[in-house]
């Protein structure tokens, strides 16, 4: 669906390039996540894949055609949800999202009282934004990204700013249309939403990819097959996770006292970008 | 056609939300409240004529740049760039949904006097393409401010330059002699002057003036505005 073949890039001025080679790829119907600190290149490139930065260098094919080739046939078929809130503050929430759909005269449109529904904004429809919480416009955000049934989306950190109730149902809705089988690219600092929703994460750093792989393979890969039980006097004991139900120390460990824990060692995302990068997501 | 309609729609209902269209009114009102009150005064043409360079000109070439900066501050632009959207079209329907309300305004104030005793086309030709003018040069202007005091402040010389040097020579204050024809307003101030008090033009040069000027201005602003605004 999208190829992307040793994009480069350099804002004008700046003595060094901020994206130095990327080479990756995303499968149609795959959420692939994009990791990295503030500054790593995260927003330039995907400025660059919605056509907002034209001065790259390296190719890059939408369904094997390249991204110049394309016109506004590619807007129409692309779904941008931004981090930050941006709408008219004057306007309602139905406003908005009316405004912006007339901008896509070719698109199937979904319901708009169902689309709140979704986000659990109904009874705000037809308030003015400017009188809607940060969460609210971050969830306005997200429908409005969606409510032209685009074939990619590009979302940017999808639940920041969310409280846990509504950061999940924002998930669920991307996991709902990577299962109807939408493109997904997110970039995000959020490890555990990468971790829940993405097929495959990348991590970048100063405009360089350390690592693509799936979170599970890249957790297995950096972190211990091990699980460490706990007794209740605290003394504890690290096993392999390989055939544990049949190894014999384990067994007779569990039986020496109270088992008070059992963990398994496997690194988080985040402690494998560290171990990876060198650096944390969060700096 | 329908999408152009649509854009134009949406501008409208944008300005009234944000009493760009009531400011309008208001103050048309109060200006037509004096000039009514004057228009027996012997310099009254020349009065409502200065009236009509400002008024329109002010609701182009400010309120375009206000409703702008507005959306640049909501961050709104930036989600309508990634869409399909014609930006000529998205451009030109906001600079026509101003122009159409500057140039009512300034109708308003011409019939505060005139009644319908004037030319009404040539006054609208008029007074349509000063606001349309001063909407594409307030686009280009901003491209080089941060915010709208920014532009403000930058805009006293480009306001002095476009609609001051016409003004004084118009009020005889200055004479710039043929020179006046360079002047991208004069074409438009022509007309005025033609509808309100029959002064004798030249229509080849007043109508070909605004012909020539209004895609030249149009055009500097759109390539601004792509280069810095959508592509910076």
């Amino acid at each position: 669906m999208i190829q992307v073949n040793n994009l480069g890039f350099q804002y004008p001025g700046e003595n060094k390039p901020t994206l130095k080679g990327l080479n990756f790829n995303i499968e149609a119907g795959e959420i692939f996540g994009f990791l990295g600190p503030s500054g790593a290149g995260k927003s330039t490139t995907q400025k660059v894949l919605y056509k907002v930065y034209h001065q790259y260098s390296g190719e890059l094919l939408i369904n094997g055609k390249n991204l110049k080739n394309w016109g506004a046939e590619y807007l129409a078929m692309i779904g941008v949800g931004f981090e930050l809130p941006n709408h008219y503050e004057k306007l309602t929430g139905r406003e908005n999202l009316e405004l912006f759909a007339s901008f896509y005269p070719k698109a199937t449109r979904r319901n708009l009282a169902e689309l709140f529904e979704l986000v659990d904004l109904a009874d705000a429809i037809d308030k003015p934004v400017s009188r809607y919480s940060k969460g609210m416009k971050v969830r306005l955000n997200f429908l409005r990204a969606i409510q032209h049934d685009p074939q990619i989306l590009f979302l940017d950190e999808p639940t920041s700013g969310l409280d846990p109730v509504n950061a999940q149902k924002i998930k669920s809705c991307i996991l709902d249309l990577k299962s109807s089988g939408k493109t997904i690219f997110i970039t995000t600092h959020h490890m555990e939403t990468a971790d829940q929703l993405c097929d495959r994460v990348a991590f970048i750093i100063d405009g360089s990819l350390r690592a693509i792989d799936s979170p599970q393979n890249l957790k297995k890969q950096y972190g211990q097959e091990l699980v460490q039980v706990t007794l209740e006097n605290d003394f504890y004991q690290q096993f392999p996770l390989l055939d544990l139900g049949s190894n014999t120390d384990f067994l007779q460990f569990i039986q020496t006292g109270k088992v008070k824990q059992i963990h398994s060692l496997e690194a988080s995302l985040e402690e494998v970008f560290i171990k990876i990068t060198g650096q944390s997501l969060t700096k | 056609m329908k999408s152009f309609l649509n854009h134009l729609k949406w501008q409208f209902v944008i300005l009234h939300k944000n009493n760009i269209i009531t400011i309008s009114v208001a103050v048309t009102a109060i200006y037509s409240l004096i000039l009514f009150l004057f228009s027996e005064a012997t310099y009254i043409n020349k009065i409502l004529i200065v009236l009509v360079l400002n008024d329109p000109s002010v609701i182009g070439y400010f309120f375009i740049a206000l409703a702008l900066f507005t959306e640049i501050k909501q961050d709104v632009l930036k989600a309508i760039f990634v869409s399909p959207v014609d930006v000529h079209q998205l451009l030109i329907a906001k600079i026509l949904s101003l122009s159409i309300i500057g140039t009512l305004c300034s109708l308003g104030l011409a019939m505060a006097i005139k009644g319908f005793d004037f030319h009404i086309l040539a006054y609208t030709i008029g007074s349509f393409s000063i606001c349309m003018m001063s909407a594409c040069i307030a686009i280009s202007m901003m491209t080089y401010a941060t915010d709208f005091l920014n532009f403000a402040l930058q805009s006293v010389p480009i306001i002095l330059l476009f609609v001051g040097i016409a003004m004084v020579n118009f009020l005889e204050m200055i004479n710039l002699g043929a020179w006046k024809y360079i002047l991208p307003i004069q074409g438009s101030l022509d007309l005025i002057s033609f509808a309100v008090s029959q002064q004798a033009i030249n229509p080849w040069y007043a109508y070909g003036s605004v012909i020539v000027v209004l895609p030249i201005t149009y055009w500097i602003g759109f390539h601004l505005f792509s280069k810095k605004i959508i592509h910076q």
